[in-house]
């Protein structure tokens, strides 16, 4: 089922790429490429949710909240919950895109997996994914040499006698500046989950360096096409502030609108703990701007 | 240890068995690669190459004793007396001396590919095809003679004849070589890969190969010509294994389980039998008796050259490689089955099976 529906129809088009520019290695960067563009909308909507949430943890009414019933969790809960669906966020809601994307980032893995068939078993079970349109005469076997590497061997670059696994390295750097650019600014808050995502940030480059340094070069360059994309599709969005990775630079992430935008309660309201007035709106209109902005009448 | 890096650790291990989950276990997938004499069966699979008692299935040893995980096996062994020739994974190719425990005498470590298939051996030299598209000719002392390159990896079993190295070639070619240095004397093209190693015919001086186009060929060792192709009218499927020679005959099968006999001298048809599965492996030759067919779906039979069927057995796991025919045994390598190595006798009797203990 999960062969049927995934895998071989991704390893048929990554073939059909293969048969169309005659490089598998050039056909793994663009169909790396490929599926990235397909997922964007995903991925952007992945994004936004996290900023909101983001923006919601740091907003100020937010952080009240959380004083105010710090003794009492049950109540925090509540009364976040209510905000979360006043507000329409859920704490969920950047988690759903990311779910619906692993399954298609699996199998794309797997779909070039297969396709670097290089046993005589892995030969016979590509031969027979590969839809009965396409001539397999023509497919088989696959050209797995790429600039100077075999992509069906881990990779190295031999200078003077050493081979320097150039893929690997970069695999790293790239996985690096990817989380870089992927990690929240920190809200200063919680130092506890700052030191779990310090801790992914630093370990995952390494696992991701050592999984390139093992396993074929095809694999190793599947990864970096796709942290440069997923990079770039970041920078699209005016979400990557380089001066995280690149101290020097003075780059700031682009002002975006703000996800939600939470609307400061007037301070009796608050004492009279009457229920959160929120509004969902990218843009506040002028006359609930004027409207807030308007002095209230005491009694 | 603080909670906060506990729970820090944790994560960190939830994310590697994530990926790991994409990437570990070995790095290629393939089958048992079996090798027999008239004293020892050689088994080559994932970390471990090993010895069995053909009396018994009993393991007489393993080499290495202690596995280590970036040395796997596949590659079916040479066997030349005592010597044991076996390549890897790890791009070593190793001679190791089979009497008592082993010992590997050397290591030719020049290759930078994988070892997947069978080397070849013809007096004191030993051509062992690999991945990284050589193909390396070395003496009994571990000194390279040649080697010859190609556009893809060489995983066949290579076939000496008089003064070449005869080897099938991805790249839809059969690679005719010169013995003395590797040199190239001709190249004949197929139209499709040609995984199957190359079976010589004495009787007509002649080559009989397949290819993944659906076709099979003899070819004039002599003059390099194709003498005659077959290709069942358009309807022959892909050939992954070699054919067999028998009473006149040169018999073969495709991935759908026809078999096809033909006359090696005109390659006219003699006649086409449906072994009724799915079929890679090859036909392996019971003097006297017929030809064992190994169906995937893990079905062994003896079919008798009259086409009936003597005996039929099931075994648990997928058969992708054709069987091996001792003086007295037909050893079965099954892929992701209860056992690894399934041993008959002529009769259809399971005499034993083999499985590695951990």
């Amino acid at each position: 089922m999960w062969d049927t529906l995934i895998v071989q129809p991704f390893t048929n088009v990554l073939l059909m790429i293969t048969m169309l520019v005659k490089n598998f290695g050039v056909a793994i960067i663009l169909f790396t490429i490929l599926i990235k563009l397909v997922t964007y909308p995903l991925t952007a909507k992945q994004i936004k949710s996290s900023q909101a949430m983001q923006e919601l943890q740091k907003n100020p009414r937010y952080l009240k909240m959380q004083e105010k019933y710090k003794d009492n969790k049950e109540k925090l809960a509540e009364e976040q919950m209510r905000l979360y669906r006043e507000l329409g966020v859920s704490p969920f809601s950047s988690c759903l895109p990311m779910l619906l994307q692993f399954p298609i980032i699996i199998g794309l893995y797997q779909s070039i997996m297969r396709a670097m068939a290089s046993t005589p078993l892995e030969l016979i079970k590509l031969e027979r994914m590969i839809y009965p349109f396409l001539d397999s005469t023509k497919i088989l076997p696959i050209q797995n040499r790429f600039l100077w590497m075999d992509l069906g061997q881990p990779e190295r670059l031999m200078i003077a006698g050493i081979g320097i696994p150039v893929l690997a390295i970069l695999v790293v750097l790239s996985t690096l500046v990817q989380t870089k650019v992927m990690q929240p600014p920190s809200s200063g808050g919680n130092d506890q989950a700052a030191a779990m995502t310090n801790s992914m940030n630093m370990t995952m480059p390494i696992l991701m360096g050592v999984m390139a340094y093992q396993f074929s070069a095809g694999l190793a360059l599947y990864f970096v096409v796709s942290n440069l994309t997923t990079i770039g599709q970041y920078a699209a969005m005016g979400k990557t502030d380089w001066s995280r990775i690149f101290p020097w630079v003075k780059s700031k992430p682009k002002q975006s609108k703000p996800a939600i935008v939470i609307p400061d309660l007037p301070e009796e309201e608050e004492e009279e703990e009457e229920p959160m007035i929120v509004e969902k709106i990218s843009k506040p209109s002028a006359r609930a701007s004027a409207k807030r902005q308007r002095p209230k009448m005491k009694k | 240890m603080s909670k906060k890096y506990l729970r820090s650790l944790l994560i960190v291990l939830l994310a590697g068995l994530l990926l790991a989950g994409c990437a570990m276990g070995p790095r290629a997938e393939s089958t048992p690669g079996i090798s027999a004499d008239e004293n020892k069966i050689i088994v080559s699979y994932l970390n471990y190459v090993y010895k069995l008692d053909p009396a018994n299935g009993k393991e007489a040893w393993r080499y290495p004793a202690k596995a280590n995980t970036k040395q796997v096996f596949y590659a079916p062994a040479l066997i030349d007396g005592e010597s044991i020739y076996v390549g890897d994974f790890a791009n070593d190719f190793l001679k190791i001396n089979a009497i008592g425990a082993p010992t590997v005498d050397w290591t030719f470590t020049e290759a930078k590919g994988w070892y997947q298939g069978k080397a070849a051996i013809d007096g004191s030299l030993i051509i062992a095809p690999n991945s990284d598209r050589n193909i390396y000719a070395i003496d009994e002392n571990n000194n390279l003679v040649w080697t010859h390159r190609d556009q893809f990896a060489y995983i066949s079993e290579p076939l000496v004849v008089e003064n070449m190295v005869i080897v099938s070639s991805q790249d839809h070619k059969v690679v005719f070589l010169n013995k003395a240095d590797g040199t190239t004397i001709r190249e004949v093209a197929l139209n499709g890969a040609v995984i199957a190693a190359p079976v010589y015919d004495p009787e007509t001086d002649s080559i009989f190969v397949g290819s993944l186009a659906g076709e099979f060929v003899r070819i004039d060792r002599q003059s390099g010509e194709i003498v005659w192709r077959y290709d069942g009218g358009g309807t022959l499927e892909s050939v992954w294994s070699e054919p067999i020679l028998v009473d006149g005959q040169v018999i073969f099968n495709d991935k759908t389980g026809k078999i096809i006999s033909l006359s090696p001298e005109t390659g006219a048809e003699n006649w086409p039998f449906d072994a009724g599965g799915t079929m890679s492996a090859g036909l392996a030759l019971v003097e006297g008796k017929g030809f064992v067919v190994a169906l995937e779906d893990g079905v062994v039979s003896l079919i008798g050259l009259d086409r009936q069927s003597i005996w039929s057995r099931q075994v648990s796991g997928t058969l992708f490689d054709t069987p091996i025919v001792t003086e007295n045994l037909i050893l079965v390598g099954a892929f992701k089955g209860d056992n690894l190595v399934y041993a008959f006798d002529f009769q259809g009797q399971q005499v034993w099976a083999f499985k590695p203990e951990k």
